[in-house]
């Protein structure tokens, strides 16, 4: 009970004291001046965090692709903003497409048909040529047979029929043969020629958008110019902006340093300068009693309070 | 006032042989108007044709109730062996004087006996229609069934051995179509170089039916029913230098009968719906006229056919100088005298056979003719058919002497004949076209003579010397008077030759009618 008695009697001894007072509102006006920091600081941060967004937003829009479109007799070519690009051909170009693509069509239509419905076609193409003087011959044959009275005959050296007929039915069959394999080699040969034709006829008529996609490419050297001034521009903007903002972050930390120093200061002059703790120990070295340094507030409070207490 | 007898005078009667087509008025006399039983002699006089002697015994036996033997031939073996094919009653016979059947192959069975029998590289082959082909080997009594493997030779009527192969037509459900065999292989029908002919598009009459086939100087004669194509190259038939091909055709004239077909060497003979023909082969055109042997008897020989219903056979003898053509159910025979034709018409003489019957004909390598017969195999020889002695008859056509316009008064014949003085002579005359004759028979009294042995008697005696034939004189007194006269001769025939050489008519020419 006493010792609480002695603590309690301590401590008001201090605040009665002319330095506890002087201390107290040192502490205070510190407390405020970093109050005042922190605001200042904090609303400096959202400052120069809008400062930045709106940099960084203007810096977006100004690199953000323009779309643009080239246009020609054959085609006009729109780019997108999403980066793409719409090709549209002329009538004419679009005709012309669809006819080549429509002919390539038919041509790998009979690249993919069965060779065999091809040679037969074609067999009986060139048998339709061959069944005609052929069939000359046979009346030529047939009246010779008649007036030599061997249309009749048939022997078993000829397979029962007669050296005349074998003979002409065996040039038939050779003939047949031949234009079998001739329409086999001819139909391998005419889809061969169909696929390259196809391939020939598709290539053209991918013509026009190449050239549209040619043109477009040679849009790319103006259109790269704007790019580049709308680029460094926008660059330069950025820079700038950004340059703005660091000069201002700086002005303000230093405004904000002198003003803390500022404030300090008048709180060092009305509550005189706490030292340092080296300044403390030095002056502990020196023998210094750095109590009287306690300022105007702290001179009064220590005049009124040591008086008092006298 | 006595009027003077005129001698008429009919030299070789009959030497034209018989001429039924022309008018007998002004015909040449030495046509007749029957000569039957006869032939024309080597001295082209009217003779009696020979009889028949029984060859083969057994006949009866064999042939049971059928006609008889309808087929022989007789085959000749490359060493010179004979043998004698037969058929008849359904059956196949050889041997000669004793009919035996040959072994036929198993389950075959024989319904006809129209058989055409052909010879063809040493064998022997049997063909009829609707008949399996038969082949006897080297003449075997043993017969096969001609075939390669399983392809039989064709079920033909007709199969000629010709230019190396057998050809064959005329099959039951083809007769357009000819046939040939292989070379050398008459059984080979299918394989090596057989072949046929369709000749539907070749008849030049447009539609035919094959009846026979004939081989002849390279040609091929095909015989439709009416008409003819001929083929040359038959030699190479399946050559791939088409030499086998039409040489010519015949329209309007066919083969009515397929053993009608015989060749004389020189000629194919054969009979056509109008009668006998002939082709006359002209080497250096190679055309092939036609020569109507029958001209003179075309009438009698187209109704014989039209009467006819079984096959019609024939035979031609070179020794004898004849065709026979058979009609079997006619009982009769034509003769055609082969020596040559009459004139530039190409007929020949022809005389008529009776009482022969014969129903097939095969000349055989000796000359000698057999003839199937109802009784068996008969051979043409003798003066008896068989022991029976046969009548010749001889009768001319009307004759008007040169005087139509007068009255003819007969007084008397002077014949003169070849005969044996037993022959017994009828002769006949009478006038104005009358079937009526006035008959006179007479012998050879009087002039009845033995010649001897050997033409001359050693002893003027009878001794050691038989009767012969002898040159008869015979006169006869007639009578009657009429315009025209018919005279004719009817002798019978027993054993001995008979010729009519001359006769002689003494004849008074009346008033003018």
């Amino acid at each position: 009970m006493s010792q609480q008695q002695n603590e309690a009697g301590g401590f008001f001894d201090y605040l009665t004291s002319g330095g506890g007072i002087s201390d107290l509102l040192r502490a205070g006006g510190e407390y405020y001046l970093g109050q005042e920091n922190i605001q200042d600081l904090r609303q400096l941060g959202k400052e120069l965090q809008t400062g930045l967004g709106t940099l960084g937003t203007e810096a977006r829009e100004g690199l953000e692709f323009l779309p643009y479109t080239v246009t020609s007799g054959l085609a006009n070519v729109g780019t997108t903003a999403e980066g793409g690009f719409d090709i549209n051909l002329s009538p004419e170009q679009q005709a012309l497409q669809t006819q080549l693509q429509g002919q390539a069509g038919a041509l790998f239509g009979q690249v993919g048909a069965d060779p065999a419905s091809a040679q037969a076609a074609l067999y009986e193409q060139m048998r339709a040529v061959q069944r005609p003087e052929e069939e000359r011959q046979r009346l030529r044959l047939e009246e010779r047979m008649l007036s030599q009275g061997r249309s009749g005959l048939g022997s078993s050296l000829y397979g029962g029929s007669s050296p005349e007929l074998l003979a002409q039915e065996t040039a038939r069959q050779e003939a047949m043969a031949r234009a079998n394999l001739g329409a086999r080699q001819q139909s391998m040969a005419e889809q061969s020629q169909a696929a390259q034709l196809g391939g020939m006829l598709q290539a053209a008529g991918y013509q026009p958008q190449q050239q549209a996609l040619s043109m477009l490419e040679a849009s790319r050297i103006p259109a790269g110019f704007a790019d580049i001034g709308r680029r460094t521009g926008t660059e330069l903007q950025s820079q700038l902006n950004r340059a703005g903002l660091e000069s201002r972050l700086q002005s303000e930390d230093l405004a904000n340093q002198l003003r803390l120093s500022q404030q300090q200061a008048l709180i060092g002059g009305l509550l005189g300068q706490q030292p340092t703790y080296a300044e403390r120990l030095q002056a502990g070295q020196l023998g210094i009693d750095l109590q009287g340094a306690g300022g105007i507030l702290g001179g009064l409070f220590g005049g009124l309070f040591d008086g008092g207490g006298e | 006032m006595a009027q003077k007898l005129q001698n008429i005078t009919v030299a070789a009667p009959g030497f034209f042989g018989l001429n039924t087509m022309d008018s007998p008025i002004g015909l040449n006399p030495s046509f007749a108007a029957i000569a039957d039983n006869c032939v024309i002699d080597q001295y082209g006089r009217v003779g009696a044709r020979k009889g028949w002697s029984a060859v083969s015994s057994n006949g009866s036996s064999v042939l049971g109730s059928s006609r008889g033997i309808e087929a022989v031939h007789e085959f000749v073996a490359r060493d010179g062996t004979k043998t004698i094919f037969s058929a008849g009653n359904n059956k196949i016979f050889t041997g000669t004087t004793t009919l035996v059947e040959v072994t036929l192959p198993v389950g075959y069975t024989v319904t006809a006996n129209n058989w055409k029998i052909v010879t063809f590289n040493n064998d022997v082959y049997f063909s009829q229609r609707e008949h399996v082909t038969l082949k006897s080997v080297a003449g075997s009594t043993t017969l096969i069934e001609s075939k390669d493997g399983t392809h039989y030779a064709p079920q033909a009527n007709e199969v000629l051995a010709a230019y190396g192969r057998l050809w064959a037509a005329d099959l039951s459900n083809n007769n357009y179509t000819v046939y040939w065999s292989d070379l050398l292989d008459g059984s080979n029908w299918h394989g090596g170089s057989s072949g046929s002919l369709d000749l539907t598009l070749v008849w030049p009459t447009g539609f035919d039916q094959i009846v026979s086939l004939a081989g002849h100087n390279g040609f091929l004669i095909i015989f439709g029913k009416k008409s003819i194509v001929i083929y040359s190259g038959a030699d190479t038939p399946s050559s791939d230098t088409a030499t086998f091909k039409l040489q010519d055709t015949v329209e309007g004239v066919g083969c009515v009968a397929r053993d009608s077909v015989q060749h004389t060497g020189t000629d194919i003979i054969f009979l056509s719906d109008s009668g006998v023909r002939s082709f006359g082969r002209t080497v250096q055109e190679k055309s092939m006229p036609m020569r109507d042997i029958s001209k003179n008897v075309r009438n009698d020989i187209t109704n014989a056919i039209l009467a006819q219903t079984s096959p019609i056979k024939s035979a031609y003898s070179e020794d004898e100088a004849f065709y026979l053509l058979a009609f079997s159910e006619s009982n009769l025979v034509y003769c055609f005298d082969m020596r040559g034709p009459l004139d530039e018409s190409g007929a020949h003489r022809v005389t008529t056979w009776t009482a022969v019957d014969p129903l097939s004909f095969a000349v055989l390598e000796d000359k000698s003719i057999y003839i199937g017969k109802d009784s068996g195999i008969v051979k043409y020889t003798g003066y008896l058919d068989g022991t029976a002695s046969y009548q010749l008859s001889y009768f001319s056509n009307p004759l008007d002497f040169g005087s139509a316009a007068n009255l003819k008064f007969l007084k008397k014949f002077n014949l003169t004949l070849i005969s044996s003085p037993t022959t017994a002579v009828t002769l006949n005359w009478g006038y104005d076209y009358t079937d009526s004759y006035t008959k006179q028979a007479f012998n050879f009294s009087g002039t009845v003579a033995n010649i001897a042995e050997y033409g001359t008697s050693e002893y003027n005696t009878t001794a050691e010397y038989t009767k012969g034939t002898l040159i008869q004189t015979p006169k006869v007194n007639s009578s009657g008077s009429g315009e025209v006269v018919t005279i004719g001769i009817e002798a019978q025939i027993n054993s001995s030759e008979f010729s009519i050489q001359k006769i002689d008519i003494h004849a008074l020419l009346g008033r003018l009618i």
